[in-house]
């Protein structure tokens, strides 16, 4: 261990590792020696002062900052020398000069860095008896954050981590003296999709949370450590909860996953947890009308309804939606149920079957860290994932690593240096053919006879370059995103984007980047039509007697229908009846609720009377994930537990225990293959169904989660030949149609949280040269139609959106962009024209 | 910051200070002299573009140009008239001075007169103390000043009303 060094404080020597800082090898020994501005996860600065100690120095004793110091071998401070200790306390002395001390109404009172020091190395009293200087209190910086310019002690961790870990150096030090004051630049923006990470790092009361301040005191509050199910990252996070009401969610430390960080969705998100509007109670329609009923009453009218339809038209004719934003226990029960018990195979979920992802996922979210470039295919982390967007801009910023990126759009990462790349929908598969060739040629194999001709459109240099950066590359980060893997044309996207990685030899590093919070899980834990527990195809033998024997029941053998069979079905009468748990598929496309009209039974479980629970015969009003308890795996199979940290609202019940009950109702009685009455024991069974999941269990899945081995699922991928890309638009309908994740939306629990609303800007974006034609102009409302359907929406002139395209983001509650593609593609062209007013 | 009255500013009048530093390293504070001395003060659509052409956030060059008290971020008169408030200037009769300039030209210490003629500012010491109280108008040092002579300066000099 030649890295070790010995150093000596206060006479005691300390073991440190050669060159860390002052601070870090003296917590070590035990001494923690006070802090301000220093953070572990930002660079240091040494403007604070309060580390202050004295160091051995050739001209004798000298105070140094501890925070900047790298330590050396042999050397010699002295943390507790009186010297050190009036310098330390003359800082604080000094910061409290004109800090107001209203600790009795600041929501850091009782978890402020600044009280604790203040405790343990204030002077006790202070010289100063004039007027303390007065700044700006309550000055929203955001819809989110409130900054008190009096109770700031300048410490830059804000500005320090908006421009280490967002490169969005939005605030700043202004003005000089003791008249320096934290702000952004007048009139301007403070929108970094993770600002909210100021307030964690925020030594002082400076910079709180406009939506939960003044609503509780941190020592009062219950905390229970959880993760955000917001997006497929599976952040970890804690939950401050007070009165059975989330008062606040602020970030919690995994290393592997979030680091320290979660983005402002994850921290201000919560109200769907507590808004007013929430199912209160089950419904069920009499004479036409939804009206309450009791729990049981419910359940029976259920059991009712899908026994009068299995027996009438077959199991086949019922069909159920789970959701990837629902746990594990969630899914994997209503699979059971429908295959176990209702004896049909239609089960999915919407980002289910119709998504050609990586079974596996993403090799691991960690691995941009050390990564030497970073592929985007069709996948936008800025916002479908934004703490992950930082990491990316992380590694391009401080370790030079270059970005190729393959998007119809130009996306905020598209700044960084690198490679752009934008196909229009039906050039993918050319534009990955020529980076194939490209990675083959700079790897000197063989090409394929076919592989088309090099001539194309995409014989450029940049072509050239990416497929040579990426076969030369030995540890690249490598994801494709839905853009490419849903829709029309899709199989032959992924299999040209795969080839491209196989050819660069690259081919293990290739994973998919999940969305939503469970979309890996769900399909992990069998809710697809085609698939079994662990994803193993209803056609093995072997995985079905093992499923059937931990169920004690027969399975269904026929393949079921996906999500937009069972909508194309119910349309035409052939599906009957269905269970729809946490899915709406209503709200995304508006036109399929005469298809729900048309069953003879529908059941919706959901925290929201959504436009598709007006249209069931029964309504069970569910808990939401904070109210529930459940396990989540993310996008790089990391199996996450989110504990219940409130108690349900009103009378509300956790999907998973919603489906036992309905199990017990439908059986008549409990079976003993269903005897897993809580959520531990739900898991346990999971991780017998789920060959990946053996092994772990409720209580060691542990606060940071257990990921699953890629090598537990082969997927064999080599060099292989597809069809030609397709382009969807002609004469009639000329723009292509551009559709993709928007971070601040109007999904339904993001929507809750009502003061978040103006964050987003839901509009469709056409490219400033086709407004010109179209004659249309910012604010004006235009229709796009496709083959499909229509819709309206105003119009925002934005120049990252290329020519010929128009981009609509999914949930956006005017412009239900599901209307525009028919129920098993996403990909289509569209005619738009002026709204006249 | 107060916004200026929206008079177009010609930011293309940067384009050549822009010339002359743009390769340079640590320019910023030459450049937002340069500025300041085209405009009179420094715009913050300016400031702005400066951030851009310089590739520097702009919180770093609002930063700068809030820290030396050389730059002005607001709109300075044609005029400027500098008075002395150190001590011995304060005993000889500074406020009094202030006082008219307050009743004359309803122009407070910092303030610029509403048809822009003028701006009044307070310096701590010029150096000049056996003259007090010290005024400088327009660059010009004016000592042992008293009312009369100051008022009539200012109406003879600038077309304040």
């Amino acid at each position: 261990m030649s890295d070790w060094i010995t150093i000596t404080i206060d006479g005691k020597e300390i073991k440190a590792k050669k060159g860390e800082l002052l601070t870090a090898a003296a917590k070590r020994g035990g001494i923690e020696i006070p802090v301000f501005c220093s953070h572990p996860k930002l660079d240091p600065l040494g403007a604070c002062r309060m580390c202050l100690v004295e160091a051995e120095t050739r001209r004798g004793k000298a105070l140094i900052t501890a925070c900047t110091t790298p330590v050396n071998d042999g050397a010699v401070y002295y943390y507790n020398s009186e010297r050190a200790r009036d310098a330390r306390q003359g800082t604080l002395e000094l910061i409290l000069i004109n800090h107001p001390l209203d600790c009795p109404i600041c929501d850091k009172g009782g978890e402020c860095p600044l009280q604790d020091q203040t405790l343990e190395h204030g002077p006790g009293h202070s010289h100063f008896w004039e007027e303390k200087t007065h700044k700006t209190k309550h000055y929203p910086l955001s819809d989110l954050i409130m900054l008190d310019q009096e109770r700031c002690i300048v410490c830059w961790r804000c500005i320090r981590y908006l421009q280490e870990w967002e490169d969005k150096p939005q605030l700043g030090l202004f003005h000089r003296g003791g008249e320096t004051v934290i702000d952004k630049f007048p009139a301007g923006k403070f929108d970094a999709a993770t600002s909210g990470s100021v307030i964690d790092i925020c030594p002082v009361g400076a910079l709180t949370n406009r939506l939960s301040r003044f609503s509780y005191r941190p020592w009062e509050l219950d905390k229970t450590d959880s993760i955000c199910t917001h997006c497929g990252q599976g952040c970890n996070l804690r939950i401050d909860s007070r009165s059975h009401r989330v008062r606040r969610n602020v970030a919690r430390e995994n290393p592997a996953v979030n680091d320290e960080w979660i983005c402002d969705k994850g921290r201000f998100a919560t109200g769907f947890s507590y808004h007013p509007e929430r199912l209160q109670q089950p419904l069920a329609r009499m004479n036409g009308k939804l009206e309450p009923v009791s729990w049981q009453e419910a359940i029976q009218q259920i059991v009712a309804g899908l026994q009068n339809v299995s027996k009438e038209h077959g199991p086949e004719a019922v069909g159920a939606l789970g959701s990837a934003k629902l746990s594990n226990e969630a899914n994997y029960l209503l699979g059971k149920f429908m295959r176990g018990m209702v004896g049909s195979n239609n089960v999915d979920y919407r980002e289910g079957s119709a998504v050609l992802a990586d079974p596996r996922g993403l090799p691991a979210l960690g691995d941009v860290h050390d990564a030497d470039l970073i592929v985007l295919m069709g996948a936008d982390p800025s916002e479908e994932m934004p703490v992950l967007a930082n990491f990316i801009k992380r590694a391009a910023k401080r370790r030079g690593v270059k970005l190729i990126i393959v998007h119809p759009r130009r996306i905020e990462l598209s700044r960084y240096p690198g490679i752009h790349l934008a196909p229009m929908p039906g050039q993918e598969v050319d534009l990955f053919d020529a980076l194939t060739r490209a990675s083959l040629q700079a790897g000197g194999e063989a090409i394929p006879g076919w592989l088309p001709a090099e001539d194309g459109a995409w014989n450029t240099e940049d072509v050239r370059a990416a497929g040579q950066w990426l076969a030369q590359a030995q540890k690249p980060f490598i994801v494709y995103g839905a853009d490419y893997a849903w829709g029309f044309g899709a199989r032959d996207i992924v299999t040209a984007l795969s080839n491209w990685a196989v050819a660069a030899g690259h081919d293990d590093r290739l994973g998919f980047l999940h969305a939503q919070a469970n979309a890996q899980g769900a399909g992990d834990v069998g809710l697809l039509p085609n698939q079994l527990p662990g994803r193993r195809p209803l056609s093995d033998d072997e995985a079905r007697s093992a499923i059937e024997a931990l169920w004690q029941t027969r399975l269904p053998r026929q393949p079921g229908l996906g999500y937009g069979g069972m909508m194309a079905a119910a349309a035409s009468g052939h599906l009957k009846a269905m269970i729809i748990m946490g899915a709406d598929p209503v709200g995304e496309k508006p036109s399929d609720a005469a298809a729900l009209d048309k069953l003879e039974f529908l059941v919706v479980q959901d925290l929201f009377l959504t436009e598709t629970a007006i249209r069931a015969d029964v309504v069970l009003p569910a808990a939401s994930y904070v109210e529930s308890e459940g396990s989540f795996t993310n996008t790089e199979r990391r199996l996450q537990r989110a504990p219940r940290a409130v108690k349900p609202m009103a009378k509300s019940v956790p999907d998973w225990a919603i489906l036992m009950h309905l199990a017990q109702a439908y059986w008549g009685e409990l079976p003993a293959s269903w005897q897993t009455l809580t959520i531990a024991a739900v898991f346990a069974e999971i991780t017998r169904a789920v060959p990946q999941y053996a092994g772990m269990s409720w209580e060691n899945m542990g606060a940071e989660g257990r990921q699953w081995q890629r090598s537990a699922l082969e997927v064999g991928r080599e060099l292989r030949s597809h069809d030609p890309g397709f382009d969807p638009t002609d004469r009639k309908y000329p723009f292509h149609l551009i559709i993709g994740n928007q971070l601040w939306d109007q999904g339904t629990t993001f929507a809750a949280t009502t003061e978040m609303a103006h964050l987003g800007v839901m509009a469709a974006r056409l490219h400033p040269s086709d407004a010109v034609r179209l004659q249309v102009t910012a604010g004006d409302r235009i229709r796009m139609h496709s083959g499909t359907g229509e819709i309206t929406a105003p119009v925002v002139l934005d120049d990252s959106i290329s020519p010929n395209s128009v981009f609509v983001p999914f949930s956006f509650l005017q412009a239900p962009v599901g209307e525009l593609f028919d129920r098993f593609g996403q990909r289509t062209a569209v005619a738009i024209s002026k709204v006249s007013n | 910051m107060t916004q200026d009255n929206h008079n177009e500013i010609d930011l293309s009048l940067m384009d050549e200070i822009f010339t002359q530093y743009r390769h340079q390293a640590g320019a910023l504070i030459p450049v937002l002299q340069k500025a300041q001395e085209t405009y009179g003060y420094l715009p913050p659509d300016v400031l702005q573009l400066i951030a851009r052409q310089l590739k520097i956030p702009l919180s770093k060059v609002y930063g700068v140009a809030t820290f030396y008290a050389q730059f002005y971020l607001e709109r300075r008169g044609r005029h400027i008239l500098r008075l002395c408030d150190g001590t011995a200037c304060h005993v000889k009769g500074t406020p009094i001075l202030l006082t008219s300039l307050e009743d004359h030209f309803h122009l407070q210490p910092g303030e610029t007169s509403e048809d822009n003629e003028l701006t009044v500012e307070i310096v701590y010491c010029l150096g000049s103390c056996a003259l007090a109280p010290v005024a400088v108008f327009d660059g010009k040092v004016m000592g042992r000043m008293k009312q009369n002579v100051l008022l009539n300066t200012i109406k003879k000099k600038t077309d304040i009303n």
